[in-house]
């Protein structure tokens, strides 16, 4: 797959997403909500970058700052194709913007129920060249394509209540795909369904990028999912990337506190050496992104926390010297 | 000693299309002090286990065959001796404690109403017992937080406070219905490492209902993996984590991408899906879906059968044809 991996595709620059907090009657904006704050990362074409973090980290936000659901507050985002760069923004043009899909956490509320699995498959191919006003062509590309995700052409008429969990995220697997995107972004595809399924819809979406050379934005918080299908990890933590790195390198040799603890807290799957439920762990939780803590916003739960992470925010630095490793913690900063 | 005995279990619900054996003649036991994890996917009838126990099912759910805690037979209750049982002696964490509070009264008023209805104790004992309980389960400030509603708790921290409640009564068994899922990571371990302090410190019984098998390897002592309303496999959980046994067991495991799986090789997800409740298959329930069947299992269902000592298996692999246990 690394051959594949070319030249960048996504350049996401400086974004911040802040949602206003108001109150009393003449809606004050009392405070902010700053749900991401200040990322820049790149993908590259064909990789999949997983973001992983706690509820509330704002991965999610980010996500739907890519495919143009949300408005940055500020900064930028390149969608970078071989005709040229495009800003995602409401102007995106019809045929780049599909391009850019996104696959819902959860299938039971992210398809229509009143519409058949038809209905909700062709209404975004109705739009395109290729298929306006061709019925035949479309139902039967859309029978080929179930039949990938290994669905007969019978589920055409099916309504989502009449489909399992599974087959229903086959279904929304679909409709992102049928529209030939060259990025994905998969909010938590897999989290509300049992470990066989979420196999099954595992291996589904690996084969799609290997028949069309995908980029996925992978969200997740399960970090054995993370490792496995991703090329890159992203850590973030209330609003911020605080560590990223190729998955390998992340998980053995892991620097940020946060990191650490998050690996530290996974259950392992393996017989268990020492006394049930002596889990090293995080204390405390996630601080609301509201009242944000001064300087490192780990700083609270950090067991290494000293005077300088409550005065300054440690920025992202390098640790190797190609710059795959960055990390956003003081103890790291040599300068 | 055994606390809790369970034996040919049948919870059936009459439903417009036909019956649904949701729960289908399972037999197990829980030791006193030790923990048991029910494992499976949806739908295979390891929740309607917990409620069963509970006697809190709907009136269209016929449950037959006997639930034995301290040898007295909770199916044959009145249902007033009932009420007493339930959280005196066996209580219940929920799935979703955002939903199993009510959201209209404080925690603290939710306390006392339980302490209320089970003990004759007076205004501030009560409040004591509660307090206590609260500080057990490691809530910050439990004298404020006392005075607070559902929705001022974050997820991880109303957990908690499910567990409290549970155990406010110090009761003999404590059925765990998916503690930690929706949680975050951080949070799942914390709410392991508690369960596993408080369990410890009680010395209470506690059967956990949950489909990670994650969470099972590290609170568990012993797992019993259900498949259809059915056990397939039961056994102590270091057996089950270092060499599975049934075909549906390494499956389940096989499934989950873990941290050594290398990258590029493709996950195993079990073939085919589990049966409609209305159409199972007529012999073994996992026939259509197992990867090393044989044709004898398609009309004979496996019997439940002891192979090695503590180690129960439902499969013709490990069972000689006439009943017995081949080696």
């Amino acid at each position: 797959m690394n051959q594949t991996i070319t030249d960048e595709i996504l350049q996401i620059e400086n974004v911040k997403m802040y949602f206003p907090v108001k109150k009393g009657i003449f809606r004050r904006v009392i405070g902010y909500v700053k749900a991401v704050d200040d990322i820049s990362l790149s993908l590259k074409k064909g990789e999949t970058l997983c973001l992983v973090g706690e509820s509330g980290s704002g991965k999610t936000t980010l996500g739907k700052v890519v495919v143009g659901l949300y408005k940055a507050t500020e900064g930028k985002i390149f969608y970078k194709t071989e005709e040229g760069t495009y800003e995602i923004s409401k102007k995106l043009p019809l045929n780049v913007r599909q391009k850019i899909q996104m696959i819902f956490q959860n299938p039971y509320s992210s398809l229509d129920p009143r519409l058949t699995v038809e209905r909700t498959l062709s209404e975004g191919l109705e739009m395109t060249e290729k298929f306006k006003s061709k019925p035949k062509e479309l139902s039967s590309y859309l029978a080929t394509l179930l039949e990938q995700v290994g669905l007969s052409k019978e589920y055409l008429f099916r309504y989502p209540h009449e489909l399992s969990g599974g087959q229903r995220q086959r279904v929304a697997l679909v409709r992102a795909m049928s529209l030939e995107p060259d990025l994905v972004v998969c909010d938590e595809p897999t989290s509300a369904l049992d470990v066989s399924v979420q196999a099954q819809v595992v291996n589904l979406l690996q084969d799609f990028q290997d028949k069309l050379n995908l980029t996925y934005l992978f969200i997740t918080h399960d970090m054995a999912l993370a490792k496995y299908i991703s090329d890159r990890i992203a850590v973030m933590y209330l609003g911020k990337v605080v560590e990223i790195a190729n998955g390998e390198e992340l998980f053995s040799n892991p620097l940020h506190p946060y990191t650490k603890a998050l690996l530290q807290s996974l259950p392992r799957f393996e017989a268990r050496t020492s006394e049930k439920g002596k889990k090293n762990t995080l204390k405390g939780e996630i601080p609301s992104p509201i009242n944000m803590p001064s300087g490192c916003r780990f700083r609270t739960r950090c067991p290494y926390a000293t005077k300088i992470c409550e005065k300054i925010e440690p920025t992202l630095i390098n640790v190797d010297e190609n710059g795959e490793h960055r990390v956003a913690c003081h103890l790291y900063d040599k300068s | 000693m055994k606390l809790l005995e369970v034996k040919n279990l049948k919870t059936h619900f009459k439903t417009l299309d036909g019956l649904v054996k949701a729960v289908d003649g399972i037999t197990f036991d829980v030791e006193k002090g030790k923990i048991l994890g029910i494992v499976g996917e949806t739908g295979c009838g390891k929740s309607v286990t917990g409620l069963s126990i509970m006697r809190l099912l709907p009136s269209t759910a016929h449950v037959s065959g006997e639930i034995l805690l301290n040898g007295e037979d909770l199916l044959k209750l009145p249902i007033k001796k009932m009420e007493k049982i339930r959280q005196k002696k066996i209580s219940l964490i929920f799935q979703e404690p955002m939903v199993a509070f009510d959201p209209l009264y404080t925690i603290g008023q939710q306390f006392l109403e339980v302490l209320n209805q089970h003990e004759n104790l007076s205004e501030d004992e009560a409040y004591e017992r509660s307090i206590k309980m609260l500080e057990l389960v490691e809530i910050p400030d439990p004298k404020k937080r006392f005075n607070e509603y559902p929705h001022e708790f974050s997820g991880g921290m109303i957990q908690r406070v499910m567990i409290a409640l549970a155990l406010l009564d110090d009761p003999q068994l404590v059925i765990a219905d998916e503690p930690t899922t929706g949680l975050d990571v951080s949070i799942q371990a914390q709410i392991i490492n508690l369960m596993a302090d408080v369990q410890k410190k009680m010395r209470t019984s506690t059967i956990l209902i949950t489909h990670d098998m994650g969470v099972v390897a590290e609170l568990a002592d012993e797992v019993m993996v259900m498949y259809t309303g059915k056990i397939v496999e039961r056994a102590p959980v270091k057996d089950i984590v270092e060499s599975p046994l049934h075909p549906y067991t390494k499956g389940l495991i096989e499934a989950i991408p873990k941290l050594n799986t290398p990258k590029g090789e493709k996950l195993k997800p079990i073939p085919g899906m589990v049966p409609s409740p209305f159409d199972l298959p007529k012999g073994c329930k996992f026939y259509p879906r197992c990867p090393v069947r044989m044709d004898y299992c398609k009309d004979h269902e496996p019997p439940y059968v002891e192979v090695e000592p503590n180690r129960f298996i439902s499969c013709w692999r490990f069972t000689d044809k006439e009943g017995g246990h081949s080696s």
